[in-house]
């Protein structure tokens, strides 16, 4: 009697393991799925905020072909902000944005020291965009240029050239 | 809680994640599976045979690097934004003369170079819609709720007309001999153009302007535009707008698309100052009566240049 007694309530202890084991399961399965799709939702969301293309020009455009830059010309491409130098050593492309409050400088021709200046702050920069003096924090950036299949000059302004290095040509 | 509720919720809880799962993982695959991606993946690969390491090596790196992304032109002055270039990739490119769509070079580059890709962008002659970047969507043949379809290959200088109104200075023979069409036929009977023919037609003078979605389109075959509408009511008139008074007039189908085109080009659109085409001058042709005088002289001049032009009408007239 006893012992039948012991073996009902073995078996008893043992369903309710079994059972424990699939609360578990269930309550694991659950948690797996809820946190994995709040996952997937939150990065859907996430690529929501970096669009594949914006409603703006193209940072990269063409500004002509090569001859029309002549050697130790300074050509200041209207509407982008940048100017086109060409030297004996090679060509580049500097910003024309002040880094100081985002005004857009003036080329200076009649100074050799200095080669742009701000009209708004006085801020003076080299030929090579380095700050002279006044209040702007950095120097200017110099953007990515190259010449395409076509033999048109390109400069990628959404690419710092930060070793400033030349385009030979 | 009860049990029975619980247990309703947490088959819940699994169905709504797995779901979620399921959906942002197709979403994902979705957006890494792009129409144009492919294209831009062939492009660089036959971009990189033809170009050469060794003696434009910073072009040649910079290929190597490129990502797939989407290309767009902004034109701000007429709101134009094309993606067109996402695919066709060698528009400009003289190296892809040969090459098999979507890469192909444009087939008129003297005409590219004289509307830079990167300042006109592609609708602004070709029509379509420029923001798509699916093949269908881009409405290289009519899809329904996009009302300008890509111009057809024979009415394609409708679109050089909406600006040029000197058609014999920039050589648009099919303009030309549309006008001679609208001429002959007498069209300017019943339909007024620039303030010359008759009022039993509607006015034709900014056609090109008229909204797609006013058409009746019940009777057109094919795509619902413009274009097509255009087409089949000069074939048959009666048949596209039952109860109109003009009758079918006997012209080849060649004929038709430069009538066609004519009459789709005849646009009262204001362009930007900088996009106007500067005044060629030419000797008008000795045929040429003052409402065609008018037609190529109004639209694209400011006011004092017309009222000159008008004032020298009579004189035309009278020759």
């Amino acid at each position: 009697m006893n012992s039948e007694n012991g073996a009902a309530l073995s078996a008893n202890a043992c369903g309710e393991t079994l059972d424990e084991d699939r609360r578990g399961f269930v309550k694991k399965l659950t948690g797996t799925a809820l946190a994995l799709g709040l996952a997937g939702a939150a990065v859907e969301c996430a690529r929501f905020l970096k669009p594949n293309v914006l409603y703006e020009p193209s940072r990269v455009f063409k500004v002509g072909a090569l001859e029309n830059y002549p050697f130790g010309s300074r050509t200041v491409i209207e509407g982008r902000g940048v100017e086109v130098v060409r030297e004996r050593d090679g060509m580049h492309a500097v910003s024309l944005v002040c880094t100081h409050l985002g005004c857009l400088l003036k080329p200076v021709d009649n100074d050799p020291g200095v080669g742009y200046a701000c009209p708004c702050h006085g801020s003076t920069f080299t030929l090579k965009g380095e700050v002279l003096g006044g209040p702007a924090p950095k120097d200017l950036p110099w953007y990515e240029m190259y010449l395409d299949q076509t033999g048109a000059l390109v400069v990628d302004a959404s690419k710092v050239n930060h070793k400033r290095s030349k385009l030979p040509v | 809680m009860e049990k029975a509720v619980l247990r309703k919720l947490t088959s819940l809880c699994i169905i709504c994640g797995v779901a979620v799962l399921v959906l942002s993982g197709f979403a994902a695959f979705r957006d890494g599976e792009r129409e144009w991606m492919p294209h831009q993946a062939h492009y660089k690969e036959q971009l990189l045979k033809k170009l050469s390491p060794v003696k434009n090596p910073i072009l040649y790196q910079r290929v190597l690097r490129t990502q797939p992304e989407i290309k767009q032109i902004v034109v701000d002055e007429w709101g134009a934004v094309d993606r067109c270039t996402t695919c066709h990739l060698g528009i400009e490119d003289p190296l892809f003369a040969g090459a098999a769509q979507p890469f192909k070079t444009h087939p008129y580059p003297e005409l590219l170079k004289k509307h830079p890709v990167e300042k006109y962008g592609c609708t602004i002659c070709h029509g379509g819609q420029g923001l798509a970047t699916t093949y269908r969507g881009a409405a290289h043949k009519g899809i329904e709720h996009w009302p300008v379809p890509m111009v057809a290959k024979g009415m394609m200088q409708s679109r050089c007309g909406v600006c040029h109104k000197d058609f014999l200075a920039i050589g648009a023979d099919r303009l030309v001999q549309g006008r001679e069409i609208f001429k002959q036929m007498h069209c300017a009977g019943c339909h007024r153009i620039e303030k010359v023919g008759g009022d039993v037609g509607p006015e034709l003078s900014a056609f090109a302007d008229k909204d797609p979605g006013n058409f009746a389109y019940a009777n057109v075959e094919g795509s619902h535009s413009k274009q097509a509408w255009v087409m089949q009511h000069f074939k048959d008139p009666q048949k596209v707008t039952p109860g109109t008074p003009m009758r079918p007039y006997p012209m080849t189908d060649e004929q038709i698309e430069c009538l066609a085109s004519y009459v789709l080009s005849l646009s009262q659109k204001e362009m930007p100052r900088q996009y106007t085409p500067k005044e060629q001058p030419s000797a008008p042709s000795p045929q040429a009566h003052a409402w065609t005088a008018a037609a190529q002289a109004a639209p694209l001049t400011l006011a004092g240049e017309l009222s000159a032009s008008a004032a020298d009408q009579p004189e035309r007239s009278s020759k």
